[in-house]
């Protein structure tokens, strides 16, 4: 996009742009067969939701899993009807499905997705490194409701979260929702006073040890499973609190770590900062 | 299927130390390159190992759970050549920023080093086409953030444009994945490239566009490279090197796996499944890359710039290569990849002595270079041979390889030969006059130029590595070669080494 | 067209989302601007990840001690991988944004200006 480059121009460059792309996914829904809809039978997901991954895993190294043509044959893996807090030892205890998807069958996803947030917690915190200075604005001093009241809600926040991401395997929520629970806490502190600074040496650490804790966790897999991240731990029955095996060590681990970033990352946003290249 | 899971430890034990670095910026600033050089050497080293070995094909199981139930990395030929050449480069390169990465946040570069080393390695490595997402991004968060860092304003300008440009890219590949998914309800590489035929044309098209559309950001293909210039020459001098050294190894690497593996037919000359040819689409955006990046490298006075300019072109000439489809095409693409990563990181670094130096930036401050340091100006003088394709230096095998390709596949594949002619003349004319700069003379007497050691020993290495390619070929070709296989032959070479039993009903 | 008919209004939501924010990246000349349009993409996709997944009938695909995600061998739940994909997504939006955010409050500390045209003149 050139300087000079007369508005209209650049508004009908963008309104082609976004007609081709809408057309185009016209067509393609268009374009889909007769009789296709949102089928869960005929994708992977059957197989995590009625978890018999393993006895689909029997039938691929017999054969039998793929039909002529390379059709998988999804729907017929043979399955045992699963009863809520009677059922044990399945292949992966969590109630809900998609924690189930999220840490244990792709759990090594939610690796990278781990990395990518404390990527980029790393980058703001190294793009807006420096001396701290004053802020050149005078900021209005909270009330004392608000001093007071940010300190109540802090606990019960904390608490919630922690709520949240222990019984990730069992409800909706997990560790991120959790960790950003907990992060909007301590961003209620920044709120109730002026001036306030946490621990960053702290948040350092506990971010570090978090998120080393979640790679151990998978290399411990690697040398007693033979597999990386692999669920080393009984699964239980589902349901109980006590389940799921190492769904809920994880989660632990990345509630603690994206709380300690999500921190980490408003701190550095909200001080000013004075850059020192030596 | 040879299972050899302990190749999980090349993604495994980055992502252990990046986590780590922090605390060990507690203790010295220093010591957290140190620690990304030990690790980027562990990657090396066990890279080689698995490489010389022979310990691959091998499907690395995460989680325990199989392909193509649940995520694995796929350890062939491709991925343990190209994953060295990353880690290997990247080694230098972290050598020369021990030197070169003073002041600012130096812990936090050191992970984010680190992790785009990881990342580009774990694109490589994945067999999954969503983790493949999750890849890219880990190496594109970390790309904006260290184009970012340094002293200069003009970092964050290109920073900032690469980053828009990129998440809307890898945005679009996200909708090119579900669609796919829509249809096949699998996102393992090995099964949707096995049954990619069973989808709609019609949505297979506009999908296969998507995805081009996401994956060419990084392979800086044209429509979507407008970030290259901006960001290689804001960015500090190391990192241009990463970016042009190990990021387009990964982008250009995603961009034919998805391309060839997962859309493309099985055949003598791969073809894509659809209602448009997107090999030819690819052939098509590759030559208009060449044509612009040439022509724009001619105007520049710039030497960053220049250089920026001449890695899209050669980006270009690898698409090229690649999109001839055939074996010794695919070599010739791939060969031409390592040989430009090998030089571009080579003369990035040897700009940054430069500007360090008080030389600066422009094309006239290279005048008498010869006589001010005779080290610094022989070994651009050969990595400017490499670009060029003189003979005898390791980019003139690759070009020589793109030519013979395109001659045997023969029809309007032709052109490739003039493309391939037209590029090296454009080189010719800009990288010599650099060269015949650096060995003119002038009246002023400057100072010489001290080079420290650790600048010096990447960029040594580097230019031995050139010559000596230049001199036997095969000590890239024969691992090139073995690797286009995989390319073009995907049923055999691919997706029956990750789901043995996928035909056998 | 069955998709289109069961989950229209989602998917037309989701794809004019995409289309509105391109359209913001594509024309507007504030970079804080330029960083919502990039949001709004982001939650047009998340939608059509959503979007796909679900139909009409669907249970939400958690274990609990009434419903049973699967009657008569064919799953009533809504598919749950998309769902977890975007939980992925979100977060890789949420880093990006956050990146993008502090890149800009640099670039107003720098050139004193968010507008994408004076940082090009700044920069001769």
């Amino acid at each position: 996009m050139k300087n000079d480059t007369p508005k209209v121009f650049k508004s009908i460059f963008a309104l082609f742009v976004v007609a081709i792309f809408m057309i185009g996914l016209f067509y393609a829904f268009v374009s889909m067969p007769k009789g296709w809809g949102v089928n869960v039978n005929n994708r992977v997901s059957r197989l995590y939701i009625l978890k018999n991954v393993r006895t689909a895993t029997r039938l691929l190294d017999s054969g039998k899993f793929f039909a002529k043509g390379m059709k998988p044959l999804r729907a017929e893996v043979p399955y045992k009807p699963i009863k809520f807090k009677k059922t044990a030892n399945l292949e992966d205890g969590a109630a809900n499905v998609v924690t189930s998807i999220v840490v244990d069958y792709r759990g090594f996803d939610t690796l990278g997705e781990v990395t990518v947030l404390f990527l980029a917690a790393s980058g703001v915190m190294m793009l807006l490194f420096g001396k701290r200075v004053k802020p050149k604005r005078k900021k209005t001093e909270p009330s004392l409701i608000m001093y007071v009241g940010t300190r109540i809600a802090f606990a019960v926040i904390f608490l919630f979260g922690i709520y949240i991401f222990v019984h990730g395997h069992l409800t909706p929520g997990g560790g991120f929702p959790g960790g950003a629970v907990i992060a909007s806490g301590i961003l209620g502190l920044f709120l109730g006073r002026n001036g306030y600074t946490p621990n960053h040496a702290g948040l350092k650490v506990f971010e570090s040890l978090s998120g080393i804790a979640f790679v151990i966790i998978g290399l411990i897999g690697l040398f007693s499973v033979k597999s990386f991240l692999a669920n080393f731990l009984p699964t239980g029955i589902i349901g109980n609190l006590y389940s799921a095996g190492f769904i809920s060590l994880i989660y632990i681990a990345i509630g603690m770590k994206v709380g300690s970033e999500l921190a980490a990352v408003v701190d550095s946003m909200i001080g000013d900062t004075k850059e020192e290249w030596s | 299927m040879n299972i050899f899971n302990n190749a999980a430890l090349l993604i495994g034990i980055p992502l252990l130390f990046a986590f780590s670095i922090p605390l060990f910026g507690f203790i010295s600033k220093q010591l957290t390159k140190w620690v990304t050089i030990f690790v980027i050497g562990f990657n090396a080293t066990f890279s080689l190992y698995i490489l010389l070995a022979h310990k691959f094909p091998s499907v690395v199981v995460m989680g325990n759970w199989v392909p193509p139930f649940g995520e694995n990395l796929y350890v062939g030929p491709v991925a343990v050549f190209l994953v060295t050449v990353v880690s290997l480069i990247g080694l230098l390169i972290a050598i020369y920023n021990l030197w070169a990465i003073k002041g600012g946040d130096v812990t936090r570069f050191s992970v984010l080093f680190l992790m785009y080393i990881a990342g580009a390695s774990g694109i490589i490595l994945t067999g999954d086409i969503f983790n493949l997402f999750i890849f890219m991004e880990i190496t594109e968060i970390t790309s904006y953030a260290l184009a970012a860092y340094g002293p200069e304003r003009r970092a964050l300008g290109g920073a900032f444009k690469f980053l828009v440009v990129s998440s809307i890219g890898s945005t679009l590949y996200l909708l090119g994945v579900m669609l796919i998914y829509t249809q096949l309800g699998t996102l393992n590489i090995a099964e949707i490239a096995a049954r990619i035929g069973q989808t709609t044309p019609g949505l297979l098209t506009f999908a296969g566009v998507l995805l081009i559309s996401g994956l060419a950001v990084e392979a800086e293909l044209f429509p979507f490279n407008g970030w290259v210039p901006d960001t290689y020459t804001g960015a500090v001098n190391g990192v241009s090197a990463a970016l042009s050294g190990i990021g387009a190894i990964a982008g250009v690497y995603a961009l034919f796996r998805i391309v060839m593996t997962v859309l493309g037919k099985d055949g003598m000359y791969v073809l894509t499944y659809g209602k448009l040819d997107l090999m030819a689409v690819i052939a098509i955006l590759a030559t208009a890359t060449v044509v612009i990046g040439e022509l724009s490298a001619l105007t520049q006075k710039n030497v960053k710039k220049m250089l920026a300019y001449s890695s899209m072109a050669q980006m270009g000439l690898v698409a090229a290569g690649f999109s001839i489809g055939s074996t010794l095409g695919v070599y010739g693409g791939i060969f031409q990849l390592i040989n430009h990563s090998i030089a571009k990181s080579m003369l990035f670094l040897i700009v940054g002595v430069l500007v360090a130096a008080g030389v600066g930036e422009r094309i006239e401050n290279f005048k008498g270079l010869w006589k001010r340091s005779p080290f610094l100006s022989l070994a651009f003088t050969i990595g400017a041979f490499s670009m060029l394709g003189f003979p005898l230096f390791a980019g003139f095998w690759s070009k020589f390889a793109i030519v013979g390709a395109s001659i045997q596949r023969g029809g309007w594949y032709d052109f490739i030969i003039g493309l391939v002619l037209f590029a090296s003349v454009a080189e010719a004319f800009y990288y010599l006059r650099i060269v015949t700069y650096i060995f003119s003379s002038t009246e002023m007497e400057k100072p010489k130029i001290k080079v420290n050691l650790s600048p010096a020993i990447p960029i040594f290495i580097l230019a031995v590595a050139i010559v000596a390619i230049g001199v036997y070929p095969n000590l890239i070709g024969n691992f090139s070669m073995q690797s286009a296989g995989e390319f073009t032959h995907k049923m055999k070479d691919y997706v029956l080494n990750v789901i043995p039993t996928i035909t056998a009903h | 067209m069955q998709v289109f008919l069961q989950n229209w209004i989602y998917l037309i939501a989701s794809v004019s989302l995409i289309g509105v924010g391109l359209y913001i990246v594509l024309t507007k000349e504030n970079i804080f601007r330029i960083i919502v349009g990039l949001n709004i993409i982001e939650s047009g996709t998340n939608l059509f990840m959503i979007a796909i997944a679900w139909h009409p009938k669907a249970v939400m695909p958690i274990y609990t001690a009434t419903d049973h995600l699967a009657v008569n061998g064919k799953v009533i739940a809504a598919d749950p991988l998309p769902q977890s994909l975007v939980l992925t997504a979100i977060v890789i939006g949420l880093g990006t944004t956050a990146l993008a955010l502090a890149i800009g409050v640099k670039i107003f500390e720098k050139y004193g200006t968010l507008d994408v045209r004076k940082i090009k003149e700044a920069e001769k």
